[in-house]
């Protein structure tokens, strides 16, 4: 992986306080500049609590037995599963203000900021509404906003789009990988969506019983369908189709790349070796 | 099959002058597996809180059982049709499991060993027999969602509406709850069940209602319905990705809807041409 490493786990484990087990064991991980990275993996594997891990929330503001180390040299913001729990404002502008005015900015800085955090998430003029009467992916792109705003380099997200309809959860998407494209940004994304992660991620995690069981580019992690599926992890079907067309031998092994759209499944069955049609 | 919930010119609205529904005219009829989509704030749960008379029409009718929804209560009506909330965490109040679901078939005043019973099968049929004296509130997600629909079937409802019942599940939590949905079916209870995920609309719906503010633009078979993404579009979903593969490759009538669908399709394209 190019560019330089942002954050870095070493050997860390953690359990919570009470916790039989670890939640978290032995996690090695660089997070690198101007990537995106799907994490997957079944509920109560440890994606949230790796994503807490990364933020410093853990072992920060939790109780509970540390090892190992975590050294970041960039802002991480974290936007939560369901931004009503986060929001405390009574506008969208008071809402994103919160975090700036707490970390000591000026009021010029801070309109300046607001203005600026909108429009990359396409909600220019929502600034005095309130953001419990938006809808889920408006809501979710204010809670993205309000991270934003501290101009982090690296962005934390669990399970944005979970409570969303397919449309909010696009929107997400595509800002995500705006944010990746216009400001290099590195982000981490949680979420049982595969089939949108393999579309937008260069590289994907499996968390299973709280250890980093995969940790590879897009394209190779989903060429492993069968560990993933016994994980509980959904293959998307375009890659379950991909690898069946293979085993039926109607294209060749290897012949391009896993397809992670449907797109580039369409490709690769426009160019798939046929028979000349006779007899028919 | 005999009509068991029929919507005439319902309308509906919150607020006046803010339509949420918009003369829907619709007949459900008993052992149906129908789908409800369309984008948040479509009237999707608006219209689902109609079939048990939770909400009744400003204007028009709905009739369950053949009884109007304005005339009776929805405990009248439970026997008929009930709804199963979105979030689980809105239905469940009680501090056992098993209180949880004996809740509702008291309420109907039914003798206490007939509860009984009705707990233990609403139970077993989700496959939490094991939790009746478990708290609620510390299961996951997926086990909290089978315990509102437990609580649902104690009271024997004709048709049960489940609002967005995968939502948050991860897959094996969203395959359980489907695998029961469908048992449910067979057993043959009517279901609407509203969902974002349109592979489950395509496995398992055998009707798709696609809701636009607050109009029904489409009321077909999921074939009929993911053959056009154009409509679709309107209320702002999309085919599942092996419906727009093979609309894309022009597979042609039947539109596979399943990865299954879809093999075998491919199969016998390929055979075809080695003939």
């Amino acid at each position: 992986m190019t560019g330089k490493a942002l954050l870095t786990l070493h050997e860390l484990s953690w359990r919570y306080e009470e916790a039989h087990d670890r939640a978290l064991d032995n996690i090695h991980l660089n997070l690198h500049e101007g990537e995106v990275v799907g994490v997957v993996g079944p509920s109560g594997a440890g994606k949230t609590t790796l994503l807490l891990a990364l933020a410093g929330l853990i072992p920060a503001n939790y109780a509970g037995d540390f090892s190992g180390s975590r050294q970041a040299s960039g802002e991480v913001g974290v936007v939560f599963q369901d931004p009503e729990t986060q929001f405390i404002g009574l506008t969208v502008e008071e809402e994103i203000a919160f975090a700036l005015e707490n970390a000591g900015y000026g009021d010029d800085e801070i309109k300046r900021r607001i203005a600026e955090v909108l429009q990359l998430v396409g909600l220019e003029g929502f600034s005095k509404r309130s953001p419990f009467e938006l809808s889920g992916g408006e809501k979710q792109r204010v809670a993205i906003a309000s991270a934003l705003a501290a101009s982090p380099q690296i962005l934390l997200l669990d399970e944005p789009t979970s409570e969303l309809d397919p449309k909010g959860a696009r929107e997400v998407f595509a800002l995500l990988w705006q944010l990746k494209r216009e400001r290099n940004m590195t982000i981490v994304v949680s979420s049982h969506a595969t089939e949108e992660l393999a579309r937008f991620c260069d590289r994907m995690l499996l968390i299973s019983s709280g250890t980093l069981a995969c940790d590879l580019p897009t394209a190779e992690f989903f060429s492993r369908p069968d560990e993933l599926a016994a994980c509980g992890v959904y293959v998307p079907d375009m890659i379950q189709l991909y690898f069946w067309l293979q085993r039926e031998g109607m294209i060749e092994q290897g012949a391009g790349k896993v397809p992670l759209t449907v797109e580039e499944m369409l490709r690769l069955y426009q160019e798939m070796p046929r028979k000349m049609e006779v007899g028919r | 099959m005999t009509d068991h919930i029929v919507f005439d010119q319902v309308h509906y609205a919150y607020s006046p002058g803010q339509p949420v529904l918009k003369n829907i005219n619709l007949t459900i009829r008993q052992g149906e597996f129908i789908a409800l989509i369309g984008g948040n704030g479509s009237g999707k749960t608006t219209l689902a809180k109609h079939c048990n008379g939770l909400y009744k029409p400003v204007a028009g009718t709905v009739r369950v059982g053949g009884r109007d929804t304005k005339t009776c209560s929805v405990a009248e009506l439970v026997s008929q049709a009930a709804y199963c909330y979105q979030n689980p965490d809105h239905q469940i109040f009680q501090s056992t499991v098993g209180e949880e679901v004996a809740f509702g078939p008291r309420n109907m005043g039914l003798p206490a060993d007939e509860v009984e019973s009705r707990v233990s099968e609403a139970l077993q049929a989700v496959g939490l027999d094991q939790l009746r004296e478990e708290e609620p509130y510390f299961a996951s997600k997926g086990t909290r969602q089978k315990i509102a629909v437990a609580s649902i079937l104690a009271m024997k409802p004709q048709a049960i509406i489940l609002d967005e019942p995968t939502t948050g599940l991860d897959h094996r939590g969203v395959e359980e709850m489907m695998s029961l949905i469908r048992k449910l079916h067979r057993d043959g209870h009517t279901i609407l069940v509203i969902t974002h995920d349109m592979r489950l609309v395509a496995e398992y719906a055998d009707r798709v209602l696609v809701l636009s503010q607050g109009e029904i633009i489409c009321d077909d078979s999921p074939q009929a319905v993911f053959a056009r993404p154009d409509l679709l579009a309107k209320a702002q979903v999309e085919p599942p990705a092996v419906c727009r593969f093979s609309l894309l490759a022009g597979l042609g009538e039947p539109l596979p809807l399943t990865l299954s669908a879809l093999k075998d399709r491919l199969a016998k394209e390929q055979k075809g041409t080695y003939r």
